[in-house]
């Protein structure tokens, strides 16, 4: 059920471009037209907006600031836009079903992306609802440190509208260190600073939630706004290939859980 | 026993073949054919007042938080664009969980001048992965720095699980899979007015695979075709003029997933993403 993510923050304004053409010729898939949607979250229902119809082989790029009222707020609502055949009603209480085929090598993506000055940074992405008995840990290698601002960035879309409330804990990992708690809400896109940590060139940030899963990313934006750049960390399961690798991910974070339970 | 049968056909299909029943079977990357490690290919660059940097993790400690165990060394090994072994490097690293490494140094220290690519091995360690039939992958995270081209890096992780280095021989084994029959993959990225795209192709199957970019617009349509050799990379340029429309490009092979590494090279900064 992929969605694609129209993201946004305070430093970096976001944007994404939808693509009615797939990035194979031999999966399955749906070649017709279809109509962009978007679908953000009030806190207690999800809202719904008719975009634009794209011919085959079309793109169009969307901008968040267009779509939704630009907060100032480390934590923003999260907009998914989905291409669909038949219309939404104007709120729903759970998200829709996808109503084509799309393909998985590769998924159907997007470009999602953030936009300040002259400079954007990218990645091809989608998300699918996570579920609410799902945790995350990830570890963070992307801080830099010339003249460079860094930011975690952790973005969780739901089946259902609600702004859960989670949090982050974050640690040094060579130590097990607990270094903060940052509380994160649901369908939104939450924006750490890391720079107050003074994390050094060889820590290894870690960041733990134990009750929301999502995608984390590392946001780096040069002290001069000139540049920005933005990557995805891996799961856990990204440390192994091949036989049961979700059971390497659950065996990496129970015990990642446990050690750092006991240092906080 | 379902994931004996799974692990039996992948190992011992290709899945050019399983491709004839049913497109749902098909794995970009074959089991390694004993105990081994296996990293991606990564791009290389070092022209042009390019820098590279690799992330390297500790996957020991990471696989196991209770125990405070390190590796002393990683081993670099690269290959130039013919696909050509150039050669290999024991690299030491801290003993902390992560070390930045300065790949443009270490490719300087063996006489390496040009892009290219390479692959990470950590040593191979008998753990709980065997366990569960799995392999130790290292893909990345690069880190890319151009002084002329924007002021801080641009990160990508790793694209392809591609080579495998076997334990017992220290040989290595190409992983990925292709077809009898020509794909397509469409970069669903547009190619904008005022940048320059950078794409760097990689060839990760043990068999010489050709390739036909096709460049279009509304206006225009170019192809260039090329070969690239087992372990080759490939770097394709297009600059999008400011008033010129908006380019789309298909790469057509005989790879489940050819896709490309992409540079995008505004006027004052730089984006690096995987396609």
């Amino acid at each position: 059920m992929p969605f694609f993510p129209l993201l946004n923050t305070t430093k970096a304004t976001g944007f994404t471009t939808v693509y009615n053409f797939s990035p194979n010729n031999w999966e399955n898939q749906s070649r017709e037209k279809k109509t962009v949607w978007a679908i953000y979250s009030d806190g207690t229902k999800w809202k719904t907006k008719k975009l634009d119809t794209l011919e085959i082989g079309a793109s169009k790029t969307y901008y968040y600031k267009n779509l939704f009222k630009v907060l100032n707020s480390k934590s923003q609502p999260i907009i998914l836009l989905q291409l669909r055949k038949s219309p939404l009603v104007t709120t729903l209480d759970s998200l829709p079903e996808q109503e084509f085929a799309f393909t998985h090598i590769p998924e159907w993506r997007a470009t999602v992306g953030l936009n300040l000055s002259e400079s954007q940074t990218s990645y091809q992405g989608e998300i699918n609802p996570f579920p609410q008995k799902a945790s995350l840990l990830t570890f963070h290698p992307f801080i830099q440190y010339q003249r460079i601002k860094n930011y975690f960035l952790f973005i969780n879309t739901e089946m259902l509208p609600d702004y859960r409330k989670s949090s982050i804990e974050i640690y040094e990992a060579n130590s097990s260190k607990f270094i903060d708690e940052i509380k994160v809400f649901g369908n939104h896109v939450n924006l750490i600073e890391l720079d107050q940590y003074g994390f050094s060139p060889t820590d290894l940030p870690v960041f733990i939630s134990r009750s929301m899963a999502g995608i984390p990313f590392g946001l780096g934006i040069s002290e001069d706004n000139k540049m920005l750049s933005l990557e995805h960390t891996h799961p856990p399961a990204s440390f192994a290939i091949h036989g049961e690798r979700f059971k390497v991910q659950a065996k990496i974070k129970r015990q990642w859980f446990n050690t750092l339970m006991r240092k906080k | 026993m379902k994931q004996l049968i799974k692990n039996f056909i992948k190992k011992n299909i290709p899945s050019r073949y399983i491709e004839f029943i049913t497109s749902k079977g098909i794995t970009l990357t074959k089991i390694p054919k004993g105990i081994a490690v296996i990293s991606d290919l990564f791009v290389l660059r070092v022209e042009e007042q390019w820098e590279t940097y690799f992330e390297c993790l500790q996957f020991q400690s990471l696989l196991n938080a209770e125990v405070n165990e390190h590796t002393n060394r990683v081993q670099f090994v690269f290959y130039n664009q013919k696909g050509d072994y150039i050669d290999e490097k024991q690299v030491k690293v801290e003993a902390t969980l992560k070390t930045t490494l300065n790949v443009n140094k270490i490719a300087a220290g063996l006489g390496i001048e040009k892009d290219g690519l390479f692959a990470v091995f950590h040593p191979y360690k008998e753990n709980y992965l065997n366990k569960f039939n799995s392999y130790l992958a290292e893909r990345g995270y690069v880190g890319y720095a151009n002084k002329k081209r924007g002021s801080i890096k641009g990160f990508v992780h790793g694209n392809l699980d591609a080579i495998a280095k076997c334990h017992y021989n220290s040989g290595y084994q190409l992983l990925g899979n292709y077809s009898f029959l020509e794909k397509e993959f469409f970069l669903q990225h547009d190619l904008n007015p005022a940048n320059t795209y950078e794409l760097y192709l990689v060839n990760p199957t043990n068999k010489t695979q050709k390739f036909l970019i096709l460049e279009k617009n509304k206006k225009d349509q170019n192809t260039i075709r090329f070969s690239l050799p087992p372990r080759g990379s490939y770097k394709y340029v297009r600059t999008v003029d400011k008033g010129e429309k908006k380019y789309n490009i298909i790469i057509k092979s005989k790879l489940y997933l050819a896709r490309p590494l992409v540079f995008k090279i505004m006027p004052k900064a730089f984006d690096v993403f995987h396609g």
